[in-house]
């Protein structure tokens, strides 16, 4: 930074107003200091009411750190300064004006604004080329079937699945993996575009742990959950072109996620993950859910003469809770009167299976189930724009 | 704009605001500065004046229509407004350079070094007027902020104003805030800009330029009085480029304008701010929006009757549009302004003309055939719907029968309806015989003239000011 002594930091406030102007730092001020939970945010509420913030001298990138992580605006681990130069060359680059509107965040309607978006991406550890990919996530969460009041205040421990379709230029460009360790640590893309949208959610939308986000005990996706297709070894065309997209095109599929379960074998150990307790939740609702399916079983499985629709049929049809067993579970005493007599199917509607080629090319090939949550049934799909060089 | 949808819904009748697409967010910012942030809004994509009609119904049909049935039939949730700093509150303590940083960082600022607006600093310009610093002139759309001696002195401070300017401030707010100028349309597309003209005593005592580059920067009095006017429109009215201001092209802010008032003397003329009530003499301020201006070179002539074709044929020609705030929009609120250096006033005075002479000759002169005229109100532009004529518009007695003395589409027809609409003052190179007009706004910036109201011991206080 240039400027009025070493080391100042000019940074953007990093958190939303509602329409009216109003902050919801100041409403989760208060809901924490009811809750009782002003242990992770002792300064909630505390920062000037303005656009950009000044913290000087050298120590101020320390002070920032700590400012922020006081005023509960971080996830705990240590944050880039949004500083005015970062967050605007990210807008730039977006080809986005500062003040436009990219959504209303639930519950607590914070205007994400592209520069907030931007200032929270930053935070996160994107660059440019991530940018566009966390925009066209949050405008997913945003719409109204993406039910994000729900997915930000239940007692569910559901978090935000982003899926990307995208070809190879775009996903070597924003550093996404595909491949081995596809849900792992290690990539910028998987990490930084996940860890931005908590990041909003937390500080655009006000879903602080305990005080407006009742997850019982949340889970490690929340800090990100970012995985990238693998055009290069799906044997189907990709997600994209099946959602109406052009090749070319980079798209971004929003979905929920309760849990991510390993799954080592085949279809059988799929389905009898999905024929279980685990996705219960989803059955109940009817819902949608997700499959990382490895490259070398989607292989076979496209050698048999299979496409994409006929392996989420087979699966929908065999992944069914006996009726017996149902009945034991929690969530069946949920149902009004009791569940109607029969075995429940996991999906309605194979339709509503989203799979996901990627991940390593090992011996025993490697699946992950995502469990779905709530309702409405939904993916959201946003296109992801290029970015402006 | 959504002025009438605020009034409505606070009727208690239900509202939904058709929005051109480029306006929506004109409308977010504009709708929370009305105290109704949830004022409900249906989009129309692109804009309606260069749609095909089919193209337009399809647009209203598949995109608007279903949004105004749903804002007609569904309860907006409850809005509430945020309460701001205190007008008093030190929001920062900082260097200059950190102050003009965050300043401008947070659109406090036009983009040019303001004076850090101190407890000191604002205190000293409070020194010079009687009025209390929480007296307010009025509030302030589109964000309703009360127009106070306190936010004029803050706003006077950061543009680098001297403090004894600061009884011209308050007669320039005082200005903005009357109803009678229409602060309100400050964001309008058209982008005009106000000029500022002070009058009396006053404009010499504090050192405005009133000669040579008269409407040039350069001047500190000239200078920040005007950049003043900009910042309190920005940051006390709330009007943001990309937000509520619409200005499709806008301008820079104009100096502040001084008349020539020893010439005005020499000649029995009185000065501009005689058309709204006061005379030569008086301290007072006028301000006035003009859409653009342009300079008259090289008038020629030894008598009045030789100069005035000429200045008529200016004022004709930097007028287009604007003619809808004669007849049409807001019919006789067009109110041209004349610039004349004082060897073009001496002279035309010499001929034995009076200030309403002049008004009257350039009247019978600043005129254009009654097509053309009917052409910027409903041809070329849509502003006065129904494709009407001047005929019929004096018919339905909505413009004066000036407009109709005869039939003939080729009768010439005066820019005003009345020879007092047109603004005359005497500025500029006292030695040079250019002259310069502007085109007026109509009702989005009415002339409004107030006095400038000194404090009880001025000449004491004005003197300490000068040997600051």
């Amino acid at each position: 930074m240039s400027g009025d002594g070493a080391g100042s930091q000019w940074v953007l406030v990093p958190v939303a107003q509602r329409r009216d102007g109003s902050w919801l730092d100041d409403t989760l001020a208060a809901r924490s200091a009811e809750a009782g939970l002003t242990a992770r945010a002792p300064e909630a509420g505390r920062f000037p009411r303005q656009r950009v913030e000044l913290f000087r001298g050298p120590a101020a990138e320390a002070d920032l750190e700590r400012a922020f992580r006081r005023r509960g605006w971080t996830d705990g681990l240590p944050v880039v300064a949004p500083t005015v130069g970062r967050v605007a060359a990210l807008v730039d680059a977006s080809g986005r004006r500062p003040a436009e509107q990219v959504g209303v965040l639930a519950p607590l309607g914070g205007v994400a604004t592209v520069e907030r978006v931007a200032a929270n991406a930053v935070m996160a550890g994107c660059g440019t080329e991530q940018f566009p990919f966390v925009l066209a996530a949050v405008e997913a969460v945003c719409d109204p079937a993406f039910n994000l009041a729900g997915v930000q205040t239940t007692d569910e421990n559901v978090t935000p699945l982003v899926v990307i379709s995208a070809p190879a230029t775009r996903r070597e460009a924003a550093e996404l993996n595909s491949g081995f360790g596809v849900l792992g640590p290690g990539w910028r893309g998987n990490a930084t575009i996940g860890r931005a949208l908590r990041l909003v959610l937390q500080n655009l939308g006000g879903g602080w742990p305990g005080a407006l986000s009742f997850a019982g005990a949340g889970q490690p996706g929340r800090y990100t959950l970012c995985v990238a297709e693998d055009d290069e070894r799906c044997p189907w065309e990709p997600l994209r072109v099946g959602l109406g997209f052009g090749p070319h095109d980079a798209v971004m599929i929003a979905g929920r996620a309760e849990s991510a379960v390993n799954v080592t074998g085949g279809l059988d150990e799929v389905v009898s993950v999905m024929a279980s307790a685990t996705s219960a939740f989803t059955a109940l609702h009817g819902g949608s859910a997700a499959l990382l399916l490895a490259p070398h079983t989607a292989a076979e499985l496209a050698g048999q003469g299979l496409s994409r629709l006929d392996v989420a049929a087979m699966l929908a049809e065999r992944a069914v809770i006996p009726d017996s067993v149902w009945r034991r579970f929690w969530v069946a005493s949920a149902v009004k009167g009791g569940p109607p007599p029969g075995d429940v199917p996991v999906l309605v509607d194979p339709d509503r299976l989203l799979i996901v080629v990627a991940g390593g090319t090992v011996p025993i090939a490697q699946h992950v189930w995502f469990p779905g949550w709530g309702f409405p049934p939904a993916h959201v799909t946003r296109p992801v724009a290029s970015i402006r060089r | 704009m959504l002025r009438a949808s605020a009034a409505a819904e606070l009727a208690g009748v239900p509202t939904s605001s058709l929005v051109c697409e480029g306006f929506l967010g004109q409308a977010a910012s504009t709708s929370s500065g009305l105290g109704m942030p949830n004022l409900p809004v249906a989009v129309v994509p692109g804009h309606v004046d260069t749609q095909r009609y089919d193209e337009l119904e399809r647009n209203i049909v598949e995109v608007t229509l279903a949004r105004v049935i749903e804002n007609l039939t569904a309860t907006p949730d409850e809005a509430t407004v945020a309460p701001e700093p205190g007008p008093t509150a030190v929001v920062f303590r900082g260097s200059f350079e950190e102050v003009n940083r965050l300043y401008y960082e947070n659109r406090w600022s036009d983009g040019l070094p303001i004076v850090p607006p101190t407890m000191e600093a604002v205190e000293t310009f409070l020194g010079y007027t009687d009025l209390d610093p929480q007296h307010s002139f009025g509030s302030l759309l589109p964000d309703r902020r009360a127009a106070t001696v306190w936010s004029t002195a803050v706003n006077a401070v950061m543009a680098g104003c001297r403090p004894e300017y600061f009884p011209v401030l308050l007669a320039v707010v005082e200005a903005l805030a009357d109803p009678a100028y229409g602060v309100e349309h400050s964001g309008n597309t058209p982008g005009a800009e106000t000029l500022i003209t002070v009058n009396g005593p006053i404009a010499r005592q504090l050192g405005f330029n009133n000669e040579q580059g008269a409407l040039r920067d350069g001047f500190q009095a000239n200078t920040s009085v005007g950049r003043f006017f900009r910042l309190y429109l920005r940051n006390v009215a709330g009007f943001l480029p990309w937000e509520t201001d619409k200005g499709t092209y806008g301008n820079t802010w104009r100096v502040a304008m001084a008349e020539n008032e020893a010439v005005l003397a020499e000649i029995g003329w009185q000065p501009q701010s005689s058309d709204f009530g006061f005379a030569s003499g008086d301290n007072a301020v006028t301000i006035s929006r003009y859409t653009g201006g342009g300079v008259v070179t090289s008038v020629f002539g030894q008598t009045p009757e030789q100069m005035v074709d000429y200045l008529a044929d200016a004022l004709t020609k930097i007028g287009g549009w604007e003619y809808v705030f004669t007849v049409g929009v807001a019919s006789d609120t067009y109110r041209p302004l004349l610039l004349l250096t004082p060897v073009l006033a001496r002279a035309i005075a010499a001929g034995g003309w009076s200030r309403r002479d002049l008004k009257v000759a350039l009247w019978e002169r600043a005129r254009l055939p009654a097509s053309k005229f009917e052409r910027y109100l409903g041809e070329w532009t849509n502003l006065v719907p129904g494709r009407r004529t001047l005929e019929d518009l004096v018919n339905l007695r909505k413009a004066d029968r000036v407009f109709k003395q005869s039939t003939d589409p080729d009768r010439l027809v005066p820019i005003v309806a009345d020879p007092d609409h047109i603004q005359i003052a005497v500025t500029g190179d006292p030695l040079r015989t250019n002259a310069y007009v502007f085109a007026h706004n109509g009702m989005l910036g009415f002339p409004t003239a107030k006095a400038v109201r000194l404090p009880a011991d001025w000449e004491a206080r004005l003197a300490d000011a000068r040997d600051r």
